[in-house]
């Protein structure tokens, strides 16, 4: 370990401390309170017994008073510290979820191209599975392995208290053999300390060798994982359908077995040699057990020590080598640990790279915005192709505007921009005149209410989807559903508004496609934002339901601006203008009529269509 | 469901792993042995080091005595923990790969029907929290402690009888420690029965949360809508019960560690009054009291040992029915059914008569009394509005249901009569809701990992795909989704739709059905699909479902669906003229495609 290194293993380590100590005050004095009762236990017998030993040897006389104080210690030290274990686990529990909390928060609040960045998510992934792998998640496995590092720092204090003694010189005759006299010698005492101190110390580069090997160990098991969570996502039900009826089972069996084989092999072969370098540093520390009982029986034979002292002095010689091998190791696991957190800490501290300005947005009731586009070009993260280019048009945001094209034009992309779910390459927006990169980004979201052509729900209450919130009035929520003509199904429902969508929760309800799109419309109408965008928003509708939607479309909006993107032609018949999208630009833009006069896409479009429902081909 | 003991579950465990490794009973020997070794190694040397002391030894035999011993220890602990250790990932292969295998082919293959449920999504996910969530105990717990329990086993009855040489008494206390550390262990346990349904409920809420927080496709909505507070809200209860449960939990173990500390107390005094007795009348020198008090220390760790994991285990019971349970669970349908497939006429004529099916916990079927003929080789429309019951006919004629009553014939022969598995052999489906798995585009197309690249570039051709896959790095082999691969890409809602009709033209299945195919379609590709709809399927016995009423043009008849009945069939131009319901909703869809301005309006 170079200095920097050291330095840097301080620095992380007390910060991950104060996180502990500000979230959870009591847990660093009861961890080190546990440590304390817990390291002692053993020495109670240690002590006690020999002395014992000793008294008996001597006749016996109080010997009995000797065995009450024992089991009263015992009975103290380890009540005592099996509370306090209880409790510790108790508040670890609660450290975890904290970490849980950080994380998902994050997610959730993230820029929205960082969530699709492969690259950002394996912090968190590699993070996660690093920290499991040491012993319990996260803080919890930080916490109890910082417990144990405690321990074992107050196991060195108690042996060398118990040692001590070996480093008096005991009366000794003068006509005494030399090698009685050496034995007699402090230096020697120091010696066997100097061997159980120097035999774990000398193994750091071993231990440092196996923590490199779970480093590469872990690092190497993230494809692994995520291979693995990606094949059990498998048996959850809405595939079953198609891999029933394509008989797809065995290619996913065996891809299951071949993934898993591979994967397990690798990880069998590393565990295994750093298993086998810790075995070896284990059996290397054995060295100084033997070192003590040769000190400590030749200085009984030459009666130098009682033959108690023995058992004690290499109980404790024992215990002290072991608590600083462990300790080493531990070490070493801490400084796992905090590798791990690191990445954690590098994944919440992922800045966002939108650039969030701060001017709010004009808050107008006549919906009077202007939205531009400036010779805008944009190409998904990874991907060679444009998906919109040179694209420049000014859009009042007023009335109905119709969005069409062939798949692939454009259009969904059109519509995240305008989300800001990602900023384009070349060209900017413009809203109002002003870039939009310069309102603050929540407030300019409050102006869009969006229904993507993916949208999702939570398997939570129907209310709390419909308004994205715990909190909601009950009122506007069923007027919404109404508009979106899907409150008679919800008032069928048990449970109405509490109803918990989908089965993934207990006693959920599945929702039809068709009705998953009218809530998507209700929750759309309850943001009752300036803008409503609509993609898609009724491909699983039936002609009945469109026809509600379409003839009513207005009201529904409120007079509101509103964006519809649709393949069905026939939307574009109540709006007011429509952009044409092909190839990632805008290729014709106006009115229904205008545009079927024209010899062009949307002429092609809308008489592909048209031509089985009686209109002119 | 059926309830084993730990001690079948645990032979179970112990079977499942030499089925899958041959050798795993002799590395459980091994390890047992060792395991068994060292605490008898750990007595022998302070004993053998106090004899030579006391019983007047020289120098050279102290240290041999010591030495010997010392090196025998270090071999055994040497291999114990590389035995262990293989031992160890040898586990975690088990788990993760048979266990879960298991869980995951059962899975794929059971009923769909119950798979699709509530108790069996729920079972599901208690299997894979049994198979593969180490920190529950489950697979895992049950093996690892199975050697940790057998050892304890052993070493109780070894130092057990060493004890009971020296006074009764002794194990006496020690019964009697265990009669009360069982009480504690059975109250806790008793607890974790109690609040067992709970916690499963909450934990799968808690797992639903933090997977979905991370799953970019709630992304864009959880921006748009502001959702972090109300899902972290929910995150944060949910965490609160589950402490709480957790907390109620450990406070009671708290009984049992009282009981245990009070025990040993008793013990101890017991004992070393014994010692004391025996060493002062001279029956026992300094040697045999430090083997004692060693043999009694051991003793009792191991006593522990054996309750703590005696606890763990039925702790750990409780649980693994369901992973049990779940791989037991009987399949309702019928295997290896009399009627082949391959002597089913292509196209085949197809049958409802009667079929009624409902949801559980629903009333009013959602299939009523439906009786239907499809004709060989006849084109169905199946229309009707959301709610009529399409979706769920085209599961009941895909096999993945059987009505509850009435029964579906496929060229005469009832579909029970068929084997479950090869019944799926006859139809080619397109669902609603389409997903493709995580595999290569070629994959996807043909359901197996080697297949036909020709038919499969012919396919995309035909459904219009083509271009789009020879553009993509790898063609056919370009992995979907980069949940496999890295380098995989993600396609389009109309590319899905194109690359499952790909699929169902690859089948070629003599009965066709495809619920809503074209609903991401553009009209270009949407009409496109249509005709090769007509051409493709002149050989086949097909079902179409579409909200886009066009489609029943090249249908060769119209059956209209209302609450799961048919309410009106016939030809599109039949059913137009005959003016009912089908008849107004074609109307309706075709007001915003009439010619001019006016006519338009008047419509509306």
């Amino acid at each position: 370990m170079k200095k920097s290194e050291i330095r840097e293993f301080f620095r992380d380590m007390r910060a991950s401390v104060s996180v502990v100590a500000r979230e959870r005050p009591t847990m660093l004095p009861v961890v080190t309170g546990a440590a304390l009762l817990e390291s002692a236990f053993p020495f109670v017998n240690i002590v006690f017994s020999a002395w014992i030993l000793d008294r008996l040897q001597a006749g016996g006389t109080g010997v009995m008073d000797l065995v009450y104080w024992m089991v009263g210690l015992n009975l103290a030290i380890g009540l005592g510290s099996k509370l306090l274990r209880r409790y510790c686990q108790e508040e670890l529990w609660a450290a975890n979820a904290m970490v849980d909390r950080a994380i998902v928060k994050k997610c959730l609040t993230m820029d929205y191209q960082q969530l699709e960045d492969q690259e950002i998510m394996d912090k968190k992934v590699r993070a996660e599975q690093g920290c499991q792998s040491c012993g319990g998640g996260d803080l919890l496995g930080f916490l109890s392995e910082l417990g144990d590092a405690i321990a074992h720092g107050f196991t060195v204090l108690y042996a060398l208290i118990t040692v001590s003694r070996l480093f008096v010189r005991s009366p000794v005759a003068a006509d005494a053999p030399g090698w009685v006299r050496t034995l007699n010698s402090p230096w020697i005492a120091l010696a066997v300390l100097v061997l159980a101190l120097g035999i774990p110390l000398a193994s750091i580069p071993l231990n440092l060798w196996a923590n490199r090997s779970d480093m590469e160990m872990f690092s190497h098991s993230v494809d692994g994982n995520r291979r693995y969570g990606a094949l059990l996502q498998l048996t959850r039900y809405p595939l079953g359908k198609d891999l029933r009826t394509y008989n797809m089972s065995g290619m996913v069996t065996d891809k299951f077995y071949r993934t898993m084989s591979a994967h397990n092999l690798q990880f069998e072969r590393m565990y295994m040699r750093s298993a086998r370098i810790r075995a070896l540093v284990s059996v290397l520390n054995l060295a100084t057990v033997l070192a003590a009982y040769a000190f400590v029986g030749l200085k009984a034979m030459a009666g130098l020590i009682t033959v108690g002292m023995v058992s004690m002095q290499v109980g404790a010689i024992t215990a002290f080598a072991g608590a600083v091998s462990q300790g080493v190791e531990m070490v070493g696991h801490l400084d796992l640990h905090r590798k791990y957190m690191r990445e954690y800490a590098a994944f919440l501290a992922v800045p966002s790279e939108k650039y969030n300005g701060t001017l709010p947005v004009e808050k107008r009731d006549d919906g009077d915005f202007v939205l531009e586009l400036r010779d805008v070009s944009f190409r998904y993260p990874n991907q060679n192709q444009w998906s919109l280019r040179h694209v420049s048009c000014k859009l009042p945001l007023r009335g109905k505007l119709a969005v069409v094209g062939p798949n692939g034009a454009g259009k969904t992309t059109f519509i995240k921009l305008i989300c800001r779910l990602y900023d384009p390459q070349e060209g900017e927006l413009l809203l109002n005149g002003i870039d939009i990169r310069k309102y603050s980004y929540e407030e300019y979201l409050s102006l869009l209410s969006v229904v993507f052509q993916d949208f999702r729900f939570f398997s939570m209450g129907l209310g709390e989807n419909v308004a994205a919130s715990k909190d909601y009035d009950p009122d506007r929520v069923w007027a919404c559903l109404e508009k979106a003509g899907i409150r008679e199904r919800v008032e069928e429902m048990e449970q109405g508004l509490e109803t918990c969508l989908y089965r993934e929760k207990h006693g959920g309800v599945e929702i039809s496609g068709g009705e998953a799109q009218k809530l998507a419309l209700a929750r759309a109408l309850y943001k009752n934002a300036p803008v409503v965008i609509l993609d898609e928003p009724t491909s699983a509708l039936d002609p009945m339901s469109e026809y509600e939607i379409y003839s009513r479309f207005g009201q529904l909006t409120g007079g509101k601006t509103s964006v519809y993107i649709s393949h069905r032609m026939s939307s574009c018949r109540f709006c007011d203008e429509i952009l044409v999208f092909d190839g990632g630009t805008i290729v014709q833009r106006g009115s229904h009529e205008t545009l079927l006069a024209e010899e062009g896409l949307y002429a092609k479009l809308w008489h592909a269509q048209a031509q089985h429902y009686g209109g002119a081909s | 469901m059926r309830k084993y003991s730990t001690a079948s579950n645990m032979f179970y465990t112990l079977k499942l792993q030499t089925q899958f490794d041959r050798r795993y009973p002799l590395s459980f020997l091994a390890l047992l042995g060792l395991n068994l070794l060292l605490p008898v190694l750990a007595t022998l040397l302070p004993t053998a080091a106090v004899a030579a002391l006391t019983r007047g030894g020289s120098v050279r035999t102290y240290m041999a005595v010591v030495a010997g011993l010392m090196v025998l220890y270090a071999a055994a602990a040497y291999l114990q923990a590389a035995l262990k250790a293989r031992d160890d990932a040898r586990l975690s292969r088990f788990y993760s790969e048979c266990c879960m295998g298991l869980v995951l082919e059962k899975c794929i293959t059971m009923d769909y029907r119950i798979q699709e449920s509530p108790e069996g999504q729920q079972m599901r996910s208690a299997a894979i929290n049994v198979a593969g969530n180490p920190a529950a105990g489950g697979i895992h717990g049950m093996r690892q402690q199975a050697v940790v329990w057998t050892r304890s086993l052993l070493v109780l009855a070894l130092y057990g009888a060493a004890a009971a040489s020296l006074d009764w008494r002794i194990l006496l206390v020690m019964a009697l420690m265990s009669a009360a550390n069982t009480l504690a262990a059975g109250l806790v346990r008793r607890y974790e029965s109690r609040t067992r349904v709970d916690e499963i409920l909450d934990r799968r809420e808690y797992d639903y949360l933090l997977d979905h927080a991370y799953d970019p496709a709630n992304g864009k909505d959880v921006r748009l809508y502001r959702m972090e507070n109300w899902v972290l809200g929910v995150m944060t209860a949910c965490f609160r019960r589950r402490w709480n449960r957790e907390k109620g939990r450990f406070r009671r173990q708290i009984l049992g560690d009282c009981s245990d500390s009070v025990f040993l107390v008793l013990r101890d005094l017991i004992a070393y009054t014994v010692l004391a007795n025996a060493v002062l009348s001279g029956q026992m020198d300094a040697a045999g009291f430090t083997f004692s008090v060693s043999v009694i220390a051991t003793l009792s760790a191991h006593l522990n040992a054996f309750f703590s994991t005696t606890a763990y285990l039925r702790f750990i019971n409780i649980a693994f029915n369901d992973f049990r349970n779940f791989l037991e669970w009987e399949d309702p349908r019928r295997q290896g059914g009399e009627r082949d497939v391959s002597q089913v006429r292509r196209p085949p004529r197809v049958e409802l008569r009667n079929v009624t099916f409902s949801y559980p916990g629903q009333e009013t079927p959602v299939i009523d009394q439906f009786s239907l003929t499809i004709q060989p080789g006849e084109k169905i429309a199946l229309v009707g509005l959301n709610g009529a019951g399409k979706t769920t006919l085209v599961k009941l004629l895909s096999g993945l249901y059987l009505p509850d009553s009435g029964e579906i014939l496929v060229d005469g022969a009832p579909l029970e009569r068929f084997d479950a598995g090869a019944y799926f052999q006859l139809v080619g489906t397109v669902f609603q809701d389409v997903t493709p798995l995580p595999f290569t585009v070629g994959e996807n197309i043909a359901g197996r990992e080697t297949y036909d690249r020709d038919r499969a570039w012919k396919c995309l051709e035909m459904a219009g795909l083509r271009e789009v896959v020879e553009a993509l790095p790898r063609g056919l082999d370009t992995h979907l989704t980069q949940k496999m691969e890295r380098e995989g890409v993600d396609l389009s809602g109309g590319q899905k739709q194109r690359l499952v009709f790909a699929r169902a033209l690859y089948k070629d299945a003599p009965l066709l059905i495809l619920d809503e195919p074209t609903s991401a379609l553009d009209p270009l590709a949407e009409a496109d699909l249509y005709q090769k709809y007509a051409r493709e399927t002149a050989d086949k016995t097909s079902v179409f479902i579409s909200h886009r009423l066009s489609s029943t043009q090249f249908c060769d008849r119209v059956v209209y669906m209302e609450n799961g009945r048919i309410a009106e069939t016939g030809s599109h131009q039949e059913l137009l003229e005959r003016g009912g319901a089908y008849a107004r909703l074609f109307q309706v869809q075709s007001s915003y495609y009439r010619e001019n301005k006016e006519e338009y309006d008047e419509e509306i």
